[in-house]
């Protein structure tokens, strides 16, 4: 297998780093499929996923947060970049230039959870058939004996009824589906788990339940997951830190808690403060409500890509795009935003309401 | 405490103890089912509820819960295979009081209420609009169907219900059709379109699910001001409780086509009574400091061809009463005032032998 | 049917499906099975469709005469009419018919078909009549049914413009009709399923190539594009010969909507998060094509190919009806038709248009059937 350099360019408790990934699409039009411009969905992103932790990736949909995480696991291959694994002590190794054979083992440490539990499931083939068919193609099922014992063992370990294995998925409701898709990613004894938006299409009582499972499974296994959501509150709940994107690009990342109460970018606080509280006393509290949209990532505006956005933007933010950078603060350098102003501005968190902006609006 | 200590509601007394108004949209014991090949879907089974004019009413619940379906009743909208077979949708149009569930779904009355009297918004914005036309011919349209204007009139106020909604350029915005603009600007042009004759009442039927959230957050503030500027009655129906809790004066909770609780989102959210409400909102992880720990509902929604007997909860309930819960659908009962639970462990029982 | 009967109907339904804990370890195929039982009209229709086809199959068999034998004191005779009741009031078990006394119109010269109620001709199973080689092997003269008498003729359907049986007829015609459509959706079924799947599954300039191919071919109108092709065709040809060269016509166009729908699938499908998660647990690209692809729209491939049958049936009647597909000595319903093209025959005759009625109802039945099976198709729609 490849060696990537060094340790040097791992942190010492990551098991997989992204370094500089990028992921670009053409924009094609007409008949001949000229080229007319680049979606540059994921754009210059770093991170550590450290082993053991949950690190969220949070942002409004066509942030990249899928394309991320795609990169990562290789179902799609970056423009540039690299994304470096390592298991315990062995040297780490670079995915993107692997190759299909040695992916193919790598990826029995790194599984995924879709967002549909509908068409996450081939309703064609039975639990047992989905939950073994990893363990069938990696050639560690052995008997058809063992290959039902090992099945029955995670369908318990998901909470389902082992007698069911002999059932299609069309018996199931959404949130006992997405405990199938987890056995599944499950079977092969993985490292990491990339969720990718795993709870969002679950209705809030089932959506806790596998909120609660996936913790449980956490310690039991000392999984990894690379939790991808929109919802923040479910995030907060769920990782132990947290890494905002916007348009391709991560803008703040910290500790949750330092995150949620003294967030360090001003998009940031505003996902914060729209957030919908079930609390009907915090009815009258004063949010931040954006103008205008999601930034779009087939023509991203110069500078600071949030400045039309921003209420604390000035002329600086419209031509220098700044770097992710860190924030200090007593909680050491774990959190790091990327705003000009980010050590400036009394920004609002989760604790109370928004104060006035000390700044005049742009 | 001036309401019925047990038993059931009278079908014609006013909810609680406020009837300063008369209710705009009464809806007595509704029940909408489904006839398809697989079975039949009780998807609204026995729902009571009244809206008086200016107020905001959250219709909450999970998914199949029957929100939709109650939405779909009372404008007559429901999909061939569904009816209406039992209960009443009394519409005050002003004059007199109409039993939207007794009349022709295509008829005089319902194609006059429609659009005029009630509005609805839907989840996807392009739903409402066709594809071929400008907002504004839309608008306009919808417009000189239920009110007798000129053509210039007619543009003028859709002009004026476009910044309304704070489409940014009005006079241009008309011009333009609907694949032409954003999300979020989608969103505020149908909401212009549902308003444009001034509706007494709108219906929003998961109006921010599909959006994200700052487009949520734009549109729910949208939603405040229009009614404060218009002071039309809104029905929000929503699966999100944070929603509901940031928009509307009161709440009904829905479990399996059944009405569970009902009150102000004060009473609902601070005092939940019924068991699954009280469920409900222990499995929504907060956005408060610290660690709040979330206890989820045990079991899965039953399907609706395998309906329970009985409390639609009890195969979840944590405070089961066997014996009881599983006999008979409970009664609502009045836990406050104007707060009513349907659960055996207020009331309900002495009837049962 | 009343809401209420409609209503019960449906809930006993849904408490023998409740009953049934089948269904919860019930294959795409039992499902689909269950789906389409639950379609009356389509189950009737399948019944129809089996009988036409025994009915080809065993077209020797069930046929009383010869197609080929003439009587030429028959041209042009009428149906029978089968009695029961004979001429003295009494009642026969065994139905019999009155034979034909031809005369002729004093004026017209036309013939007239007058039943000769003296003599009483018995029907029978299993009679002894023409010779025949089933399938070119087995020698018989059995034939299903006829007059007892070997000499005597059944005019079940009248008789042809030169005094041959239309019943027998029609039934070696359905050997034709009925197989030239499945020959041709095989055969579109084939190409459709190749080019299809090279164009979803390699995409790129292939892609492109074959989609342009197929729209240049479905831009012609079908049956200009067929009477051309057809035109070629020397007429000198044995008629096993013309018959593929028909049914290559007919599957011309055919096979591109096929490919159509299946490289639509491929795309479709290729998206669909259960082929990429296993992409990502290792599964190689025949596994994923044949474990996941194709078992996810065989069943809807079917129910198109059933729905493109009729269409096949219809063009080679069509087209042996202008004369430009089949011809005699070929036997198929739309040869038999051809003979029905003249307007005092049609007045005189009626009976020579007897082959659209079965041509009517094998064409409604492949819809019906397609149709339930279009709704069972994807049972995952609605559970
Ligand atoms: N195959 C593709 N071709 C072109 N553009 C793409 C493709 N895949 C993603 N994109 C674009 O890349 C950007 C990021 O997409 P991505 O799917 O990662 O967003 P996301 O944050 O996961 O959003 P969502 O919450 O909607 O899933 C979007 O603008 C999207 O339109
Ligand atoms: N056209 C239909 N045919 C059969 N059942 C339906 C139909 N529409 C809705 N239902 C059923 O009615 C119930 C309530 O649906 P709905 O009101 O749409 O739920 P929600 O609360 O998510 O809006 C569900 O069980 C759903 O499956
Ligand atoms: S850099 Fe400027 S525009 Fe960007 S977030 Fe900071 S203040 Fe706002
Ligand atoms: S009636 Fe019984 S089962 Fe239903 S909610 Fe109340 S306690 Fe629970
Ligand atoms: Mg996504
Ligand atoms: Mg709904």
């Amino acid at each position: 297998m490849r060696e990537a350099g060094g340790r040097a360019q791992m942190e010492d408790r990551a098991i997989i780093s992204v370094r500089n990934l990028v992921k670009h699409f053409p924009i094609e039009t007409g008949f001949l499929r000229r080229q007319v411009g680049v979606v540059k969905a994921v754009e210059d992103v770093n991170f550590d996923l450290n082993e053991g932790e949950t690190l969220a990736l949070v942002g409004e949909s066509g942030c990249g947060k899928t394309t991320t995480s795609h990169c990562i696991i290789q179902a799609q291959r970056p423009t540039s970049g690299r994304v470096l694994f390592r298991i315990g002590d062995a040297a780490p190794m670079d995915l993107t230039q692997m190759e299909k054979a040695e992916l193919k083992e790598a990826r029995r440490n790194i599984r995924m959870i879709y967002q549909d539990p509908y068409s996450s499931l081939n309703p064609r083939m039975t639990l047992l058939q989905i939950i073994g068919e990893p363990l069938v193609i990696h050639k560690m099922a052995g008997s058809q004996e063992a290959l039902r014992e090992k099945v029955a063992e995670l369908l318990r370990l998901v909470r389902l009824d082992p007698s069911t294995m002999n059932r299609y998925p069309h018996a199931f409701s959404g949130g006992q589906r997405q405990r199938i898709a987890i056995a599944r990613a499950l079977s092969l004894s993985p490292k990491v788990v990339i969720a990718d938006e795993a709870v969002s299409a679950l209705d809030v009582s089932v959506q806790a339940q596998i909120l609660n499972l996936l913790k449980e499974l956490q310690n039991q296994l000392g999984l990894t997951y690379l939790f991808v959501a929109h919802n923040l509150a479910v995030v907060k709940y769920e990782a132990d830190r947290v890494a905002v994107m916007y348009a391709g690009k991560i803008v703040e990342i910290g500790e949750t808690e330092e995150l949620y109460t003294n967030p360090r970018h001003p998009y940031t606080e505003a996902l914060i403060s729209a957030a919908p509280n079930p609390d009907p006393d915090t009815k009258n509290r004063a949010r931040i409500v954006l103008a205008g949209e999601v930034a779009d990532p087939g023509n991203l505006p110069p500078g600071c890509a949030f400045h039309p956005r921003c209420r604390y933007a000035e002329d600086r933010c419209r031509r220098e795009i700044p770097e992710l950078v860190e924030v200090g603060g007593e909680m050491g350098p774990s959190h790091r935003a990327a705003c000009h102003f980010a050590s400036e501005l009394e920004l609002a968190g989760i604790s109370g309401g928004a104060e006035e902006p000390e700044r005049e609006q742009a | 405490m001036t309401a019925a200590q047990t038993g059931e509601r009278e079908a014609t007394a006013p909810p609680g103890g406020d009837a300063a108004a008369d209710p705009l949209l009464s809806v007595r014991n509704l029940q909408t089912h489904f006839f398809s090949r697989e079975g039949v879907v009780k998807a609204v089974d026995g729902v009571s509820f009244d809206i008086k004019p200016g107020e905001i009413l959250g219709i909450a619940g999970e998914s199949g819960c029957g929100k939709s379906v109650t939405s779909q009743s009372i404008l007559r909208i429901l999909p061939r295979n569904g009816k209406i077979v039992g209960g009443e949708i009394l519409f005050d149009n002003g004059e007199s009081s109409v039993d939207l569930a007794a009349e022709e779904a295509d008829g005089r009355v319902l194609r006059d209420i429609r659009g005029k009297e009630i509005a609805m918004i839907f989840q996807e914005p392009m739903t409402s609009f066709s594809p071929v036309h400008t907002i504004g011919d839309q608008i306009i349209e919808t417009i000189r169907i239920h009110q007798d204007v000129s053509k210039e009139e007619a543009h003028e106020q859709a002009v004026e219900m476009l910044r309304r909604v704070g489409m940014p350029n009005p006079a241009r915005n008309i011009e333009e059709y609907t694949f032409n603009l954003s999300g979020g600007m989608r969103q505020r042009a149908m909401v212009a379109l549902s308003l444009s004759c001034r509706p007494k009442l709108l219906i929003a039927d998961e109006p921010t699910t599909a959006v994200d959230v700052t487009i949520q957050a734009q549109m729910l503030e949208l939603l405040r001001d229009i009614q404060a500027d218009l002071g039309m009655a809104i029905i929000m129906i929503t699966h999100d409780l944070g929603v509901i809790a940031e928009l509307t004066d009161r709440v009904m909770i829905m479990y399996l086509g059944k009405e569970v609780e009902h009150g102000t989102v004060e009473d609902v959210f601070h005092r939940p009574q019924h068991p699954y409400t009280r469920g409900l909102l222990a499995s929504i992880p907060k956005m408060e400091p610290g660690r709040v720990e979330i206890e989820p509902i045990e079991g899965v929604v039953p399907s609706p061809y395998a309906m329970p007997t009985g409390c639609k909860f009890h195969t979840r309930c944590p405070d089961y009463i066997a014996g009881v819960c599983e006999k008979q659908d409970p009664p609502l009962t009045a836990v406050g005032p104007g707060h009513e639970v349907s659960c055996y462990l207020y009331g309900g029982r002495e009837e049962l032998e | 049917m009343t809401e209420v009967e409609a209503a019960t109907r449906l809930e006993t339904a849904a408490a023998e499906e409740q009953a049934d804990q089948r269904v919860l370890v019930a294959s795409q195929w039992q499902l689909i099975r269950w789906r389409f039982l639950q379609h009356k009209l389509a189950v009737v229709s399948l019944a129809v469709l089996v009988i036409f086809y025994l009915v080809a199959i065993f077209a020797e068999f069930v046929a009383p005469y010869d197609p080929y034998i003439f009587r030429e004191d028959l041209t042009l005779a009428p149906p029978h009419t089968i009695r029961f009741i004979d001429p003295e009031g009494r009642f026969q078990l065994r139905p019999f018919v009155h034979p034909f006394e031809k005369t002729l119109d004093s004026v017209t010269y036309a013939a007239i078909f007058v039943e000769d109620e003296t003599v009483m001709q018995p029907l029978g199973l299993f009679v002894r009549g023409d010779e025949y080689k089933l399938w070119g092997l087995f020698e018989s003269d059995i034939h299903l049914f006829g007059l007892q008498d070997p000499e005597a003729r059944l005019s079940l359907l009248g008789q042809d413009t030169v005094g041959r049986d239309l019943f027998t007829r029609i039934v070696f015609g359905a050997r034709i009709s009925l197989t030239i459509g499945l020959v041709g959706v095989a055969m579109s079924f084939f190409l459709g399923i190749l080019f299809g799947g090279l164009s979803g599954y390699l995409g790129g300039t292939v892609d492109m190539v074959i989609q342009r191919v197929i729209e240049s071919l479905r831009a012609l109108p079908t049956l200009p594009l067929w009477m051309a092709l057809s035109i070629a065709l020397p007429s000198d040809w044995p008629v096993v010969r013309t018959y593929f060269a028909i049914v290559i016509i007919l599957s011309t166009v055919g096979w591109t909507s096929i490919a159509r729908v299946v490289r639509g699938r491929f795309f479709a499908l290729r998206e669909e998060d259960f082929v990429g998660a296993a992409e990502l647990d290792g599964a190689g690209n025949l596994r994923i094509i044949f474990r996941y692809l194709l078992p996810s729209f065989m069943s809807y491939i079917i129910a198109r190919l059933t729905l493109a049958i009729p269409q096949m049936i219809l063009g080679e009647t069509a087209l042996s009806f202008i004369g430009l597909g089949l011809q005699a000595p070929a036997i198929s319903w739309g040869v038999l038709l051809k003979d029905a093209q003249a307007i005092r025959v049609l007045a005189l005759s009626p009976w020579l248009l007897l082959p659209t009625l079965f041509v009517v109802v094998s064409i409604l039945a492949f819809n019906f059937v397609g149709d339930g099976l279009r709704d069972a198709s994807d049972p995952y729609t609605h559970v």
